[in-house]
């Protein structure tokens, strides 16, 4: 059985581990920053893919990386890749919620504004549509560009599991604990989210 | 859907998305290692000895240990809630108490009857 299994019965403590002297700790300092600068780039992608907003993926980066350091910094390194990128997946979920309630509300406003300023205060207005703005600029090629366009078409948990198992090269028991599901769903999401990408990608890519 | 092409698919895409992750501008990558660094920060300050974390709690269970032995202490100055509990706990009384059952029925309804009769 993978040691991931009960990983998520365990994330939950509050563990401050024994430490053996400030040796140890400067040695664990040094292997979380380089894990952090690992992963940082390609947590930013993956974050950005989901939220279409440069800005926004880094807010969700770097709060990610704080609660690792804050609450898991103790935990065997071995055991950060799937805390980070569980804390990560939540957070980018949440903006998501938030954009969508902020959504909503914005939908119930009556009329259009008399505040000219208004229109560049909406926080909406920072979620791309789609069309090239500032944030496609990060990306080279057409090849990822597409990915990227049928990536954010997924149904979220398919995203999650296809970005973790073949991007972030996961494996499964790995990404269940990611995503806080069992093996199983995340087997099930990404074979989907394989299909789809692969019918929507083939007249661009074949 | 042959395997072959799947695992074909699945290597383009991963090549498309470390390229894009290579591409990534400099703006984002000062701010993500200020990211990084804050983030680094914080983990040495959380690294403290275990002891400092229980401070806290270890200083409210003596608060708490404390008040209770004062509260204990004012309370064993009222003798006869003691001599109460004395005659209650002891064995030799429960003895008698079997082995003259009526005598005690009779201590216990005498008062009772002699108020009734002197009113």
């Amino acid at each position: 059985m993978s040691s991931f299994a009960t990983l998520s019965n365990q994330w939950t403590d509050w563990d401050i581990p024994a430490t053996g002297g400030k040796e140890s700790a400067l040695l664990q300092t040094r292997e979380l920053d380089q894990f952090l600068a690992q992963i940082e780039r390609r947590a930013f992608r993956m974050a950005q893919v989901a939220l279409r907003n440069a800005d926004d993926a880094l807010d969700v980066v770097q709060d990610a990386m704080l609660k690792l350091a804050r609450s898991y910094a103790s935990r065997p390194s071995e055991e950060w890749r799937p805390l980070f990128f569980r804390i990560l997946q939540n957070g980018i979920r949440d903006l998501q919620r938030r954009q969508t309630v902020r959504r909503r509300l914005m939908s119930w406003m009556p009329g259009p504004s008399q505040d000219p300023d208004e229109e560049a205060q909406n926080p909406l207005d920072n979620v791309a549509d789609g069309a090239p703005g500032q944030s496609d600029l990060l990306m080279q090629g057409e090849a990822m560009r597409q990915l990227e366009k049928s990536l954010r078409e997924l149904p979220a948990r398919q995203r999650e599991a296809f970005m973790l198992r073949n991007f972030e090269g996961m494996d499964v028991a790995e990404t269940a604990a990611a995503m806080g599901c069992s093996e199983g769903s995340v087997k099930t999401h990404y074979s989907r989210a394989v299909h789809t990408l692969r019918e929507r990608l083939s007249e661009v890519w074949e | 859907m042959s395997e072959e092409r799947i695992r074909q698919f699945e290597r383009r895409s991963r090549a498309a998305f470390d390229a894009s992750v290579e591409d990534v501008d400099m703006r984002i990558r000062s701010r993500l290692t200020q990211a990084r660094h804050a983030a680094l920060d914080v983990a040495s300050r959380t690294r403290g000895p275990r002891w400092v974390f229980w401070a806290p709690a270890f200083g409210a269970a003596a608060a708490l240990a404390l008040g209770v032995a004062l509260w204990v202490g004012h309370a064993s100055s009222d003798v006869s809630g003691l001599e109460d509990l004395e005659l209650v706990a002891s064995n030799d009384q429960m003895d008698l108490l079997q082995e003259d059952p009526e005598f005690y029925d009779w201590v216990d309804k005498a008062p009772a009857a002699e108020s009734a009769g002197s009113g």
